[in-house]
This record gives structure tokens, C-alpha cells and sequence, in this order.
């Protein structure tokens, strides 16, 4: 006996109530519990759905789904950051490595000429603040609209909400504002030295990249990313 | 049933080599494939399997693909290039595994 059309919503009804709110892994254990239920029900006929659906929820022990969705938490942030890194590696090429190389050398050429140290200070601090104040600030501009794509087509994807959360980049640029901090209390040989010109600028560089591409690079291509990472979302979109 | 804590290591090598034999498989069919070929001695627990099977995909050894059957979605996966290459390393540290384990609980006295 095969499980109906209700059964089947009633099984992603069951996932959702067990704390799975992803369509995709919500699909993968709707499957996986339908085919136990309608394995059962070759031995043992008279068994009702929901003893049949409890019976295989068992088999995940006693926390449920947790560690499937914990694990797959996991395993969808290792290829977020692999996405991440496929187009934060296009600026290391002709020609927007020269963009890279030029802000670079912009940002130790002004920290270099800068022998008062408050002033210097003020800048990192001021650049620093820049962006981590400007990602947190887009982010709450963009709440909604956020919100909105990621619940396009009435369904939630894992790799859909950090595509649209950023990643939770924002703790990156909290990093920066951090690293902007500490040079209030840095030695004077510290901040009077080329090298930590040079660091400051290349490391201020890749976090405003960094940011760049999780914010506005990705987003601007999350159909496309899910529709890769996902076959079944061109098939659901059409549903 | 079988001990599963001494199973556990060797979980991805056993899916990276069903898969090979298998072409494409979802995730019960694997769980009831173990069993069918163990004699019910050893069972993948749910709780396990998926959480094998999404790292090996995020690490680019599988693929995959979704069929719809029976009013609903299923997915398969299957061995990318790299994961056939991988399958073949990973056999050959477990065959290795299996032959040490094999002496030090079985050794064979040699005098010379």
C-alpha cells in the first residue's frame, strides 16, 4: 500500500512540528519516513499511519531530527563558505585585482603618512567603523525584503536563509570594529610601523570583500545558487 | 545487533562503496541495502546515515538528483569523478585496517 497525497503533507506537517523547517531536508525525511511506513505496512497491514509514522520516528532516537538538521547545518555552512570563496577568488584576477591593489595601497599610504598617532588611530577606528557599521546597517534596512526572498515560493531552503542572512557576515564586521578598538590601546611601536600599516590595509580589504560578495554578490544570484545546489527547486517553483 | 561504535568510522567508505556498486541510491534504500547484505547483523541507524551522506556531498563526493515517485520527491545520490577516486583510497585504508586488525586479534606465530 502507498502513503496518499494527504499522508505525504501530513508527514511534512510532522517534520515541521519536530523542528525541521527546511523544505529541503523536510523533503529527504518525508521520503525517508514514507518508505518505512509503507515498508511496515508490507509486514503488518493493519497498522494505522500514525503508529506506523511514530514507530519510524523512533529510529531516529530520542532526539528526533536534531542531529540530522544539526549535521546538515553543518554540512550546508562548509558549501556556503566554498560559495563564498569561488567569488571572493574572482578579485584576485585581471582586472579587479587592481581595484584590491589600489585599496590596498591607498589605506597603508594614508596610515603611513599619518605620524600623529591619534590621527592614525582615528582612522583605523573610523574605517573600521565604516563597515561594520554599514553591514549591520544594511542588514536592518534590508530585513524584510530579506525575509521575503527567503520564503519565495512558500518554502524555506537551508542554503536560502544564509544566502539571505549573509551568512551572519555581521560577525565579521564586528571583528573589524573589534580590531579598530584595540589599536586604542596598541603601543606607539606598533602603530608606528610599516608592517602594521601594510596588515591593517590588506586585512581591512578582505573583510570589506569578504562583506561585498556575502552581501550583494551572493544575494543578487540566490536563484541561480539554489537551483544549483538544488534540484528539486526548479521542480517545486513550478509546483 | 551489531556494536555501531565499531562500524562508525567506517560509514562513509561503506556508502562510497554502495553507491559505486549501486549507481544512484536515496537514503532508505542504503539503510535496508546494509541490512540486506549484513543479514540484519548491522544497522545504519537514520540518525547517522543523513548526516554522512550531506558531509560527503558538501565535500564534493556526491551528487545529487531528484525523481518524483509516488506523490513525492525523492533523492538520489550518486558519486561525482571525485568521489570514485576518493571510494578507491578510502577501500584501500579500510582493507589495510581490516588486515591489521586481523593480525592483532588472530596472529599468526611464526619461529624462525
Amino acid at each position: 500500500m502507498k502513503l496518499s497525497q494527504d499522508q505525504i503533507q501530513e508527514l511534512y506537517k510532522f517534520t515541521r512540528a519536530h523542528y525541521v523547517e527546511h523544505y529541503d531536508l523536510q523533503t529527504e525525511l518525508v521520503d525517508h519516513l514514507a518508505n518505512g511506513i509503507e515498508q511496515q505496512w508490507a509486514h503488518s497491514p493493519k497498522l494505522s499511519f500514525d503508529e506506523a509514522k511514530q514507530m519510524e520516528f523512533k529510529k531516529f532516537g530520542v532526539f528526533g531530527f536534531m542531529d540530522v538538521v544539526a549535521e546538515r547545518q553543518k554540512a550546508m555552512g562548509k558549501k556556503y563558505r566554498k560559495i563564498i570563496w569561488r567569488f571572493f577568488k574572482e578579485w584576485f584576477q585581471l582586472p579587479k585585482i587592481l581595484i584590491m591593489f589600489l585599496v590596498i595601497v591607498i589605506i597603508s599610504v594614508l596610515l603611513y603618512n599619518s605620524t600623529d598617532e591619534e590621527w592614525k588611530q582615528g582612522i583605523v577606528l573610523g574605517l573600521s567603523s565604516v563597515l561594520a557599521l554599514g553591514a549591520l546597517g544594511y542588514f536592518f534596512i534590508t530585513r524584510k525584503n530579506r525575509e521575503l526572498d527567503m520564503i519565495k515560493g512558500g518554502k524555506k531552503w537551508m542554503l536560502g536563509e544564509m544566502i539571505f542572512q549573509f551568512g551572519g557576515i555581521t560577525l565579521l564586521s564586528n571583528f573589524s570594529l573589534q580590531l579598530g578598538l584595540s589599536t586604542i590601546h596598541a603601543e606607539g611601536f606598533i602603530l608606528n610601523n610599516i608592517w602594521f600599516d601594510v596588515s591593517f590595509a590588506i586585512v581591512w580589504t578582505s573583510v570589506a570583500l569578504v562583506s561585498y560578495v556575502a552581501m550583494f554578490v551572493i544575494p543578487s544570484k540566490g536563484e541561480e545558487l539554489l537551483a544549483e545546489t538544488y534540484p528539486e527547486y526548479k521542480i517545486t517553483q513550478n509546483l | 545487533m551489531a556494536n555501531s561504535k565499531l562500524y562508525k568510522g567506517s560509514l562513509n567508505t561503506i556508502i562510497l562503496k554502495l553507491l559505486d556498486e549501486g549507481g544512484r541510491m536515496y537514503g532508505y534504500e542504503i539503510t535496508q541495502k546494509v541490512k540486506e547484505i549484513t543479514k540484519g547483523e548491522l544497522k545504519i541507524t537514520e540518525g547517522a546515515l543523513y548526516p554522512a551522506l550531506h558531509k560527503l556531498e558538501a565535500e564534493g563526493l556526491l551528487v545529487v538528483e531528484v525523481a518524483k515517485v509516488d506523490n513525492r520527491l525523492r533523492k538520489y545520490y550518486k558519486l561525482t569523478e571525485q568521489g570514485v577516486k576518493e571510494k578507491t583510497n578510502r577501500l584501500v585504508e579500510l582493507e589495510d585496517f581490516i588486515r591489521n586488525m586481523e593480525q592483532l586479534v588472530n596472529p599468526k606465530w611464526t619461529i624462525n
